[in-house]
């Protein structure tokens, strides 16, 4: 009996005793992030800041995948850390080995228009560029900075962009499939096409939309960019800063022929005042669409050049990651269904996801929409990109 | 202005069990727990008081008994909200433990005989239920806090965010009274119930500002903390009945039951707002305290009514021995009765940093939907020698958690089933008995279906638990 007495409080004691891990899950190891300064060769943008991530245990002796994290219309390049956390993102992904150790940079392009749409800005008969090479910018500049800076494993560089970005992600991925081994447009213009379908509760479509708010201004020709544009004319000032990027003019302020919608923006620096830099609108006085918007969609739309360069797209197996929320406001969810649909066609594999909400985030609360839940489809396309 | 504030304190108020379904206890007494509580007609030792009152009339001796059961659970729980902070892309939590606990519970009893008319009473202290639970369940998803102001510190956080703590004890009077074979019995007293409860609610801010519609999802909910902490008294009795029909054949039956116990206490909430550089640059100067890291608080008083289920049962033991009893026991537990529970708060206001009223908080709803659950024991009792006596028994026991209203505070895998050894020993004027309770392992996957949102009163994802009991009780005979 007298063993009783031991075993109570014995048993008592090692069940008390007995160690439990309370969280069973990844230990998060940092990475590092820093601003570096990658200059152009373009002159019209000259040295720009860039934010780079290095992961965990980095070791300069390896050879590391690279995403290029591109950022939205009126962002730069703190965009991806100052809001969506991209180093915290990066952080656990790696530290739970979801993905693969990789290096991150957040390369800036906004222009004198609030974006660069990740577009050469070039008038023929204008040596300079108008607002910025910026194509050349990132597939050259950033890449080569990179390159020579970090240890790249130069088969493995990614593009991830947001909305503008996504259409720049997009864009340059199918333009230069050598260079790059896939890209993810989130939210991005893709298919412009699409711009023309009917906005849903209005008569008008996209680029029609741009004439109300110009009808606010009484339909005047800003004298600079800075007067007209900004915040409060949303659709024309990413209207203006399309144009600026595919289909800019730079000439005497008499040469923009202003019924026809080509806008003087501004002087260009250095010419006294003689020569300025303006946009051609796609859009005819009726206020439909005119040749420059055929320019648009043979030069610089997405959904086209998946076309013209799906021999080299295939031939290079680039991955294709695209989605959008079916709530999107800019009414961009059109575009990712029509490059699906072309890829799909085309019986190219890729990832698609027109999102409708988040588990725990039901649509009719948390709708989905331009930028939201940019968190939860970042770790979707990284893992698509880099998951082990 | 934050109507949403109405869902931001506790959405389940009775949560965690110890031991049997809901939240309450295996039982009372080592020798009734070591033969898995089929004990209403067996009735022959001191928990008969919560057994079955009528077991009282047999008992001759005047008696004193303490009573200690050790319980330790081990529960854990794999989130599935897809809430950040819980789990989602970002899950820090691909399970989490149950901070480990170990829970004491006493009970003790004095009876004596009066000589006259076989009469007997007793006073008797027992926790028919009780729970307990701590769970470092929610971290703040990734940005919540990012800033590159290196001045600022992140506010203190609870660390286990999800709690429970509830115990009901009641002080009974008992009377006994036979009449030949048949013997009826009663007891009756006061009833404590004390209660802790902590969780993470969540706040939209969306419902302030439609804009917030498009933030970015690490923003779309602010944790709130919830706290509340209270205490009530109730009146509750037992009536049961024995029939013994013959030497080796007992028939036993008994019903309780509770009165609504109104609850009061103190209710405290705090807010936990984000931090973001950019975002706070985008913000009116009435609106920057969303994004700078800053507190809204507010500490009040609660009151509401808990109804405690009623219970019935009746079992039967046989001897086919002198040396061994059988029992069986069948139990009715009217959880049903747990369905909602209104939550009324008085001087609950949220103030931004101790300073800036923000909103009242005034009612919450609490939605449980329970259901009557039944229980069934079997145990027996060996003689080894004189004094030595083995027991052994079984119980299986319906879990009143619907999948719908499951919480991490209540890691209720189901249907329990319980396996009971227990000794006892006679010494002199002394009865010892020990006993210990495995509640076998088990797991319930909770589904996330499409409508399930911050705002819904369960937590999706799988719940594993088992229990380790360890009773000891000690009669003294005079």
């Amino acid at each position: 009996m007298r063993k009783f007495f031991i075993l109570l409080p014995l048993l008592i004691l090692a069940l008390s005793c007995q160690k439990v891990d309370e969280i069973i899950g990844p230990e998060i190891n940092e990475g590092t992030t820093s601003i570096v300064n990658i200059p152009a060769t373009d002159a019209n943008i000259g040295t720009k800041q860039a934010m780079v991530y290095l992961p965990p245990d980095y070791d300069p002796t390896k050879k590391y995948p690279v995403v290029l994290f591109l950022h939205g219309f009126g962002g730069n390049y703190l965009f991806w850390q100052s809001v969506e956390d991209v180093k915290g993102i990066l952080d656990y992904m790696i530290s739970s080995r979801k993905i693969r150790p990789c290096i991150a940079v957040m390369p800036d392009a906004r222009n004198v228009l609030g974006g660069s749409f990740y577009t050469n800005s070039e008038y023929q008969p204008f040596a300079n560029s108008v607002f910025g090479r910026y194509e050349d910018y990132i597939v050259n500049d950033v890449v080569g900075y990179i390159k020579a800076h970090y240890p790249v494993d130069s088969s493995e560089i990614y593009l991830i962009g947001i909305s503008m970005g996504g259409y720049g992600a997009l864009k340059l991925g199918v333009k230069h499939p050598d260079t790059f081994r896939g890209c993810a447009s989130h939210s991005g213009p893709i298919a412009f096409s699409q711009f023309l379908l009917t906005i849903p509760g209005t008569n008008v479509n996209m680029i029609q939309a741009v004439l109300s708010e110009w009808a606010d201004f009484g339909y005047r020709i800003p004298s600079t960019a800075g007067r007209y544009l900004g915040p409060s004319r949303p659709l024309s000032t990413m209207l203006f800063a399309m144009a600026g990027a595919f289909s800019p003019k730079v000439g005497p302020f008499s040469s923009f022929d202003t019924s026809n919608y080509e806008i003087p923006l501004d002087t260009v620096p250095g010419t006294s005042g003689t020569i300025w830099a303006g946009v051609r609108l796609p859009l005819k006085p009726s206020g439909d669409t005119n040749s420059v918007f055929n320019e648009w969609l043979s030069n610089h739309d997405v959904f086209t050049l998946i076309g013209t360069n799906f021999n080299n797209i295939r031939q290079h197996n680039l991955k294709i990651y695209i989605d959008c929320g079916y709530q999107d406001e800019l009414f961009l969810a059109p575009h990712a269904i029509a490059c699906h649909t072309l890829l799909g066609t085309l019986q190219y594999d890729h990832y698609y996801e027109l999102f409708t909400d988040a588990p725990g985030y039901p649509a009719e609360d948390f709708p989905p929409r331009h930028a939201t839940h940019l968190q939860i489809r970042v770790f979707k396309s990284l893992k698509y990109f880099l998951g082990e | 202005m934050y109507k949403s504030l109405k869902y931001l304190t506790i959405t389940v108020l009775l949560t965690a069990t110890l031991q049997a379904g809901g939240f309450a206890l295996s039982g009372v007494g080592a020798r009734a727990l070591s033969m898995g509580g089929a004990f209403r007609a067996v009735a022959n030792d001191w928990s008969t008081l919560f057994w079955n009152p009528a077991g009282l009339a047999y008992i001759n001796e005047t008696q004193i008994t303490l009573n200690g059961i050790g319980i330790r659970p081990s529960a854990s729980y794999e989130p599935n909200t897809g809430i950040l902070g819980y789990d989602g892309p970002y899950s820090l939590r691909e399970k989490v433990n149950a901070h480990p606990q170990t829970f004491f519970v006493p009970s003790f009893a004095y009876i004596t005989p009066f000589e006259i008319a076989e009469n007997r009473v007793a006073i008797s202290f027992t926790v028919p239920f009780g729970l307990g639970s701590k769970w470092d369940l929610y971290d703040f998803p990734i940005g919540y806090y990012n800033t590159t102001d290196t001045t600022f510190k992140v506010p203190n956080y609870e660390k286990y965010d999800w709690q429970s703590d509830l115990s009901v004890y009641n002080i009974y009077l008992s009377y006994a009274k036979s009449f030949g074979n048949f013997s009826i019995g009663l007891s009756a007293g006061a009833t404590r119930t004390s209660i802790m409860l902590r969780k993470v609610n969540f706040f939209d801010p969306a419902t302030v500002d439609t804009s917030a519609h498009s933030l970015p999802i690490q923003y779309r909910l602010f944790p709130v903390d919830t706290k509340i902490e209270g205490t009530g008294w109730g009146f509750g009795g037992i009536l049961g009945i024995i029939w013994k029909i013959n030497e080796k054949l007992t028939l036993g039956a008994s019903g309780r039951v509770y009165s609504k116990v109104k609850l009061e206490g103190t209710a405290d909430l705090t807010l936990y707002f984000p931090y973001n550089d950019y975002l706070l640059s985008q913000m009116p100067p009435e609106k920057k305290f969303m994004f700078n890291g800053s507190t809204a608080s507010g500490s009040g008083t609660f009151t509401t009514k808990l109804n405690l289920p009623a219970n019935a049962g009746a079992g039967i033991s046989y001897k086919p021995s002198e040396k061994l009893t059988l029992a069986l026991d069948i139990d009715w537990t009217r959880w049903f009765t747990l369905d909602r529970l209104g939550v009324d708060f008085e001087n609950l206001v949220l103030k931004v940093n101790n300073t800036i009223p923000l909103d009242t908080v005034k009612t919450d709803t609490l939605t449980l939907l329970w259901k009557n659950t039944y229980r069934v024991s079997f145990g027996g009792e060996y003689k080894v020698m004189p004094d030595l006596l083995l027991r052994y028994g079984l119980y299986w026991d319906q879990s009143p958690v619907p999948d719908n209203t499951i919480t991490v505070l209540i890691p209720d895998p189901g249907d329990k089933y319980s396996v009971n050894l227990g000794l006892g020993y006679n010494w002199k004027n002394m009865e010892i008995n020990l006993n210990y309770e495995y509640i076998l392992p088990s797991r319930r996957t909770v589904e996330r279906d499409s409508t399930y949102s911050y705002e819904s009163p369960y937590l999706p994802g799988a719940y594993e638990m088992n229990i380790h009991g360890l009773g000891l009780n000690i009669v003294y005979k005079f």
